[in-house]
C-alpha cells in the first residue's frame, strides 16, 4: 500500500491539457487548475457576498464586509493612512493565498502554495515591486543609503551595509520557504497520520483518527495564519519602502 | 430594581467602549501571534545563511577567489538572518507593550 501511496504524491503535478508553446512548456497542470479555482472561488466570494449590497448585511455580506475591513485595518496599523493607495494589491494577494491555502484543505485537493516555486514568484514579484517603488519614490542614492543604519561608527560601516543587504536580500526567500514550509510539513503529515489510521484498522486506527481531526483543524488555522503572516510582512516592507528609514 | 438617576453622557460611553476595545485586543493577540511568531522565526535564519552562501558561491565563480568570498558572504548572512530575527521580535513586542527606546536603535 504505502509505495502507491506515497505522503508526497499529493504534491505530483500533472498535466492535465499538455501544451508546447515555442520550446516552453505551458501545459495546464493541476496546479494550474487550482489557481484558477482560487481566483474563481474569491470572485465568486466578492460578488456573490456584495450582490444584494443590504444596509444591514446578512450572513454572507458580513464575511465579505470583514475580509474587507481585517486587510484595511491592517494597511492602516502596518503602513498608516496612505499604503490605502495599495489596498487592491494586499487585498488580492490576501484572498488569494487564503483561498489557495483553504482549498488545499479539501480532501483530493491540490496545494499550491506547497509548491516554493509559486510562492517564490509571490515573493520575488512583491520583493522587485517594494524595492523599485522605494528607488522610484526615494532615488537611487537615498535607496542605496538606506542600508546604512544611523550612528554607525566608520569602521563598523562596511561591516553593517553589507549585512543590512543580505538581511534585505533574504526577504523573499524567507517569505516563500515560510508559507511553502508550513503547508508542505501540514499537508505531509496528515498524510502521514491518515496512513497510520489506515495501518492500524480498526482496532488501533482510531487514536490517529482522533489526532487526524485535531490536525486537520490545526491545518485549517495554519492556512488562515499563514496567508495573514504573508500579508502582514508585505505590509512591513511596503511600510519600509514608503518611510526609508 | 434601582433606575439610574442620570444616563451616561456619551463621552463617557465612547471611553468605556474604548477601554473595553482595548481590552479584548490585548487579550486575544498573545495567542495567535505566539504561534505565528513560533512558525515565523525558524525560516528567517536559514533563509539569512541560504542567500549569504549562495551569493558567496555566485561572486566567487564569477570573481575566481574560491572559498574566500563564500566565507565571507556566509557569515554576513548568517548575521543577516539574526538582524532580521531581531527586528521581527522587537515588532511583536511592540505591539504587546512598549519597550524602551533604547532597544530601538538598532
Amino acid at each position: 500500500v504505502s509505495q502507491h501511496h506515497s505522503p508526497l504524491a499529493q504534491f505530483e503535478v500533472k498535466k492535465l491539457i499538455p501544451l508546447q508553446v515555442a520550446g516552453y512548456d505551458i501545459s495546464f497542470t493541476n496546479a494550474s487548475l487550482f489557481m484558477m479555482l482560487a481566483v474563481v472561488c474569491v470572485a465568486l466570494f466578492m460578488l456573490l457576498g456584495t450582490r444584494k449590497r443590504a444596509l444591514v448585511p446578512g450572513r454572507f455580506q458580513s464575511m465579505v464586509e470583514m475580509s474587507y475591513q481585517f486587510i484595511a485595518n491592517l494597511i492602516e496599523d502596518n503602513i498608516g493612512h496612505e499604503g490605502i493607495q495599495y489596498f487592491p494589491l494586499i487585498f488580492s494577494l490576501f484572498m488569494f493565498v487564503l483561498f489557495c491555502n483553504l482549498l488545499g484543505m479539501i480532501p483530493y485537493s491540490f496545494t499550491v502554495t506547497s509548491h516554493i516555486i509559486v510562492t517564490f514568484a509571490l515573493a520575488a514579484f512583491i520583493f522587485i515591486g517594494v524595492t523599485l517603488l522605494s528607488i522610484v519614490k526615494h532615488g537611487p542614492a537615498a535607496f542605496l543609503g538606506s542600508f546604512l543604519p544611523h550612528g554607525t561608527p566608520w569602521w563598523m560601516a562596511p561591516m553593517m551595509y553589507f549585512i543590512e543587504l543580505f538581511s534585505f536580500l533574504a526577504r523573499p526567500v524567507s517569505l516563500s520557504v515560510r508559507l511553502a514550509a508550513n503547508m508542505m510539513a501540514g499537508h505531509t503529515m496528515l498524510k502521514v497520520i491518515a496512513g497510520f489510521v489506515i495501518m492500524l484498522g480498526f482496532l488501533g486506527g482510531w487514536a490517529p483518527f482522533a489526532l487526524l481531526i485535531v490536525l486537520s483543524g490545526f491545518e485549517i488555522f495554519v492556512a488562515v495564519l499563514q496567508a495573514y503572516i504573508f500579508t502582514v510582512l508585505t505590509c512591513v516592507y511596503l511600510n519600509q519602502a514608503l518611510h526609508l528609514h | 430594581m434601582k433606575e439610574p438617576d442620570k444616563l451616561p453622557s456619551f463621552k463617557e460611553l465612547d471611553e468605556g467602549i474604548r477601554k473595553f476595545k482595548g481590552k479584548i485586543s490585548k487579550r486575544s493577540e498573545p495567542a495567535s501571534q505566539g504561534a505565528g511568531l513560533a512558525l515565523q522565526v525558524g525560516v528567517e535564519l536559514v533563509s539569512g545563511v541560504a542567500v549569504g552562501t549562495g551569493i558567496g558561491i555566485v561572486l566567487d565563480k564569477w570573481l575566481g577567489t574560491s572559498p574566500l568570498l563564500l566565507i565571507l558572504c556566509f557569515f554576513m548572512g548568517a548575521a543577516g538572518g539574526f538582524l532580521t530575527l531581531y527586528r521581527t521580535i522587537n515588532r511583536v513586542d511592540e505591539t504587546n507593550e512598549p519597550i524602551d527606546e533604547s532597544d530601538k536603535t538598532l
